[in-house]
């Protein structure tokens, strides 16, 4: 199969095998971690694009399917940040997700900055959840991480009259917004040191590039907001042990 | 004073503490000892309303541990447990001002700067007041958390092991801070200590436990007998005269 874009024959796979190999002995050499790690990763990241592309061709015509996708998106990443914060049930990060990715959604839709497609729509909602998905967990481990090995300081703040909540604020929050450095230095970087994925499939789409980096700013902006949003919602509901294992 | 009764905490089928009843007298120094795993902490850490109880009441001042609001009682008992030091960079005068929290809510006043002052002084850590915690020695720091709940000008005030990783000289400094507490600013100090001597020396009562019970409660004098000390520690305990009071020699 050939494109205008990249070339995708025979020697783009010989290539690709070349550098998965390549990578699976420099990381199990010098980083200890081992290649199978990284064949797996390989492997499932081909599969599930190739059964991405098939579904997308298949229900970029139909809404009830682009609904369905977006449903299966939202809960692979609410099992998948399930797992990762390990002390909250899984409405927790389901709850953050949707409540993040839900309102800037509304607005894009209100404003009519998102075309009401399923093509369109499952691109921009499904970068969303991915985003959301990533800095949720961040925030969740390092809140987790903080408050087991600070809870001294927490108990040091109930000593002192604070209320719970307030008291595990005090640790939990500073961390929470770590969650939202990548984000923001990539936005703040945007152009200068990075070029998103949004703004490069476009251009090499063919659209213009002054055309791309407007897609791409809203992709941004859009992105900080809902992870911004996710993780304060994240961080509360841990502090008041809303949903938080016993 | 402090009233316990028939408090009860369980953990599992075989470790437990109580029931516990005592009445830890107003005023003056109490020093908690007993062999590891006694219950010591756990019993502060209760009467500190850190760690709810299964059974029974604990009352501070009148006040019911249990029922009370904790920012009500956080004017009312200080405590400070070896593991609740605050770990964030802070001037040992921020983490003084920290005790104010239950009267400021954050916001200090002239009165509240004053109090610090005095908690600072009364420590002897004048000099010091505007170095990080991270700069201190371990019985610098130390004693700036014992001026952070001096600051926070409880009547009663609840210490776990202060004295812990504290060298000699250290550790008689601390005491000696501590007891003049308990006299000039009269506060109700109670102290949970290893060193049965210290115990003997500076506390006003020695409250003895043992498998999360008290089996001793009464004066330096009356606590520090062969006997008493031998069945507390479950250790040969000989008590000899020692040229500033009665000495345990346990070796």
């Amino acid at each position: 199969m050939n494109s205008t874009l990249l070339n995708t024959g025979w020697p783009m796979w010989v290539m690709l095998a070349i550098v998965v190999g390549a990578t699976g002995i420099i990381t199990s050499r010098f980083l200890d971690l081992s290649a199978k790690k990284i064949f797996s990763a390989a492997g499932r990241a081909l599969i599930q694009l190739i059964v991405i592309a098939l579904i997308i061709s298949q229900v970029s015509t139909s809404w009830i399917l682009t609904i369905a996708l977006l449903l299966l998106m939202l809960a692979v990443a609410v099992f998948t940040s399930t797992q990762r914060i390990e002390t909250v049930r899984w409405w927790v990060p389901a709850s953050v997700i949707f409540g993040g990715v839900a309102p800037v959604v509304a607005l894009m839709f209100g404003f009519g900055v998102l075309p009401v497609t399923p093509l369109a729509v499952i691109a921009v909602i499904g970068q969303l959840i991915g985003g959301t998905m990533s800095a949720t967990n961040l925030a969740g481990r390092r809140i987790e991480q903080e408050l087991s090995q600070r809870a001294g300081e927490v108990e040091a703040a109930l000593a002192l009259g604070f209320p719970e909540n307030a008291a595990r604020n005090l640790v939990g929050r500073p961390v929470a917004a770590e969650a939202l450095l990548p984000g923001l230095d990539q936005t703040r970087t945007v152009g200068t040191v990075t070029l998103p994925g949004a703004f490069v499939g476009l251009v090499l789409g063919g659209a213009s590039p002054l055309e791309a980096g407007l897609v791409q700013l809203v992709v941004l902006i859009n992105l900080l907001a809902v992870q911004a949003i996710a993780v304060s919602l994240l961080a509360m509901m841990i502090e008041r042990k809303i949903g938080v294992r016993a | 004073m402090i009233t316990l009764n028939a408090v009860s905490k369980k953990y599992s089928s075989t470790v437990a503490i109580g029931p516990v009843t005592l009445e830890i007298p107003t005023g003056g120094l109490t020093a908690l000892v007993g062999p590891n795993g006694a219950g010591k902490s756990t019993m502060l850490t209760m009467v500190g309303r850190l760690l709810g109880i299964d059974e029974g009441s604990i009352e501070v001042s009148g006040y019911d541990v249990t029922k009370t609001n904790s920012k009500d009682l956080a004017k009312i008992v200080s405590i400070l447990r070896q593991e609740n030091h605050f770990v964030t960079r802070l001037t040992v005068r921020q983490l003084v001002g920290f005790g104010r929290f239950p009267h400021s809510k954050g916001r200090l006043n002239q009165q509240d700067e004053e109090i610090i002052s005095r908690s600072i002084d009364f420590l002897d850590l004048g000099e010091l007041e505007g170095r990080y915690l991270d700069e201190l020695s371990g019985g610098q720091r130390q004693r700036a958390y014992v001026a952070m709940v001096l600051a926070q000008d409880t009547d009663t005030v609840l210490l776990d092991e202060p004295l812990n990783n504290l060298d000699m000289k250290h550790s008689v400094i601390m005491m000696q801070h501590l007891k003049r507490a308990a006299q000039e600013l009269n506060r109700t100090i109670v102290i949970v200590l290893h060193d049965i001597n210290f115990a003997g020396h500076y506390a006003d009562y020695i409250c003895a436990m043992k498998h999360g019970k008290v089996v001793q409660f009464g004066t330096p004098e009356q606590i520090m007998q062969d006997e008493i000390l031998t069945e507390v520690f479950e250790t040969p305990v000989n008590v000899v005269p020692g040229p500033n009071g009665p000495l345990a020699v346990y070796y």
